[in-house]
């Protein structure tokens, strides 16, 4: 016992020795520097750079700015613009919470002075400035221009930056941004709220808004993204079709006028052979054994007919599985039990068809077993599993812009990578959001990027 | 909810109701609902388990709640007491249980668990990621909510 305490002890000697000999080596601190970490990577700046640091939050937006700017903040009477180093390196960062407080870093560069916020702020180093070694493109994710040099100190690699080149360039930056953004003062204002907006608009733009917002109240017909390239298009017709008339929408009735043309074709009927060709010719090829399809929106049941038949023949040998929703509990509690007026009938679902005592038709129970309706509102909670293909004609758009954008998020998350989305006919997913189009005919269907 | 569950909730709560305490029961509009709720004084509960998971409450207010006791033991009941509440379970045993039987017959296969019964001010409900399909009754007796959710297993 008392050999190996023995040993212990004059092997930590030994460690304490190779500690000296080790600082000897560095030996003069002639260098400070303040060491933070952003997504786990240490960095530091020098301290001669550093004013102070400290913990903030709620900066105060200002528009038309890079996105690494989060603002401005008010350090006891000075504005000091504060920049984000993740969003300014595209390191990931995670969701800003409003009320938040930010480990911020009070920079001085040529007189100026700036806040950046970073992950955490660690401690003070001090080293000798003869052991910075110069950059390596291995080390760090950020760009190699920005990085003074790498240091190591306890085991830890700093990644140094060089801060006089990331602000000067951002000064400038700004500057430039600030000049253009006098420039071009008008399209500045488009981000403004909407009473600016109206001032510069031209009659039909003013026109547009307000139809916007009575289709809204008369319809439940919202414009957003998913649908605003339709209704603009369909205002120049509406106008040269009113004449001298009032272009406004003033009833209930001008609004469905206004919407006549927006619905997909076939709604609320079977779909014709050319459509059901068009969207077939849409469908991937799937080799999966269960296809799951979401039929948002089915109405009296047609359209999940429809598709289910389509499906059938698209996908011989998959076991097919359409879930059709409707929130109208009277349009929705017949389709179990459909029947197809006699001159719907087309050779594509003849065969399909049986024809009951009465003569009427109804679909056979291959078709029907396949297809689950259910009482369901798609803004409540959905309990589906995940999709191949979602079938939303003409529904989006009679949702608000908030149901909206939480009904494509569920979409998103339900529709397999490999999947499809349908949507109405003037109906398209947000532009650049992930969403790729194709259309065939009058069938525009959206996948994943 | 699958469309051919509801018409057997709607109507069995519908010919219970009217067995049992007689006079005009007027149906109101269905909804669905996903929010948390207020309960309003007595809530039965029951369980359903089988090809589907889910439960159905009974909701009413206290003062309805004593009406139907009253009504259904063919005397004036003052409190909720074991035999009041009693009844109101069994209310909601018979009509839970009619409405499987139907669905049964339907082809569905249902399991019932033995109903609970919650009473008590100020309570709300909040299962609200689930959908609900609220049937409202109004009786001669006090308004009583049927609050069916109930879906596939997958």
């Amino acid at each position: 016992m008392a050999e190996i305490d023995a040993k212990t002890i004059s092997g930590q000697q030994n460690t304490a020795q190779d500690y000296e000999n080790r600082n000897e080596r560095v030996a003069i601190i002639d260098y400070k520097m303040v060491t933070f970490s952003l997504a786990g990577k240490d960095y530091a700046i020098d301290i001669m750079q550093v004013k102070e640091i400290a913990k903030a939050g709620r900066f105060t937006y200002v528009p038309n700015t890079s996105p690494f700017v989060l603002g401005v903040y008010n350090l006891r009477g000075d504005i000091i613009p504060i920049i984000d180093l993740r969003i300014f390196f595209n390191i990931p960062t995670k969701a800003r919470e409003y009320d938040a407080l930010e480990s911020l870093i009070i920079i001085n560069v040529n007189e100026q002075t700036f806040g950046i916020v970073v992950d955490e702020i660690d401690k003070v180093v001090g080293i000798s400035s003869s052991s910075i070694q110069p950059p390596h493109p291995i080390f760090g994710d950020i760009n190699i221009k920005y990085i003074h040099g790498v240091v190591e100190n306890q085991g830890r690699l700093y990644i140094l930056l060089d801060v006089e080149r990331i602000f000067t360039n951002k000064a400038k930056v700004a500057e430039a941004e600030a000049e253009e953004a006098d420039k071009a003062a008008a399209p500045a204002l488009a981000a403004e709220p909407e009473v600016k907006k109206l001032v510069n608009a031209t009659r039909d733009e003013l026109d547009i808004s307000f139809i916007r917002d009575a289709l809204g109240a008369l319809a439940k017909f919202y414009v957003t993204q998913i649908n605003e390239h339709w209704v603009s298009e369909r205002y120049r017709e509406w106008r040269d079709s009113r004449g001298n008339a009032d272009v406004q929408l003033t009833s209930e009735e001008d609004a469905r006028q206004y919407l006549e043309n927006f619905l997909s074709p076939d709604t609320g009927t079977l779909w014709s052979d050319e459509y059901a060709s068009q969207l077939s010719a849409l469908l991937p090829q799937n080799s999966a054994k269960q296809i799951n399809v979401w039929d948002v929106g089915c109405g009296k049941g047609y359209e999940a007919y429809s598709l289910a038949v389509i499906l059938r023949e698209k996908y011989p040998n998959a076991r097919i599985r359409v879930y059709a929703n409707d929130s109208d509990l009277l349009a929705i509690s017949n389709a179990p039990m459909l029947n197809v007026p006699e001159n719907a009938v087309t050779s594509r679902y003849r065969q399909l068809l049986v024809q009951g005592v009465g003569g009427s038709w109804t679909f056979a129970p291959v078709v029907k077993d396949m297809i689950l309706f259910e009482y369901h509102d798609c803004t409540n909670q959905n309990s589906v599993p995940n999709m191949d293909l979602i079938v939303c004609r003409d529904v989006l758009s009679f949702m608000n812009p908030k149901q909206q954008a939480a009904a494509i998020a569920d979409f998103s998350e339900k529709l397999k990578d490999n999947g499809l989305i349908i949507l109405g006919k003037n109906e398209a997913m947000p532009q650049h959001s992930g969403w790729l189009r194709s259309v065939q005919g009058e069938v525009v269907a959206f996948s994943k990027e | 909810m699958r469309v051919e569950y509801i018409n057997p909730f709607v109507e069995a709560a519908y010919n219970i109701l009217t067995e049992v305490l007689g006079g005009e029961i007027k149906r109101g509009e269905l909804y669905l609902k996903s929010t948390s709720m207020p309960v309003m004084g007595v809530a039965a509960l029951v369980g359903l388990a089988g090809d589907v998971e889910g439960r159905v409450i009974f909701d009413m207010s206290i003062d309805t709640a004593l009406n139907i006791c009253s009504r259904m033991n063919n005397e004036e009941m003052k409190v909720l007491d074991e035999m009041a509440k009693a009844t109101i379970t069994e209310l909601a045993n018979m009509i839970t249980g009619q409405a499987v039987t139907k669905l049964h017959d339907l082809g569905f296969r249902f399991d019932l668990t033995p109903p609970a019964l919650f009473t008590g001010e100020k309570m709300e409900l909040s299962d609200h990621k689930v959908e609900a399909l609220i049937v409202p009754m109004e009786t001669g007796l006090g308004k009583v909510e049927v609050n069916v959710a109930i879906r596939d297993r997958m």
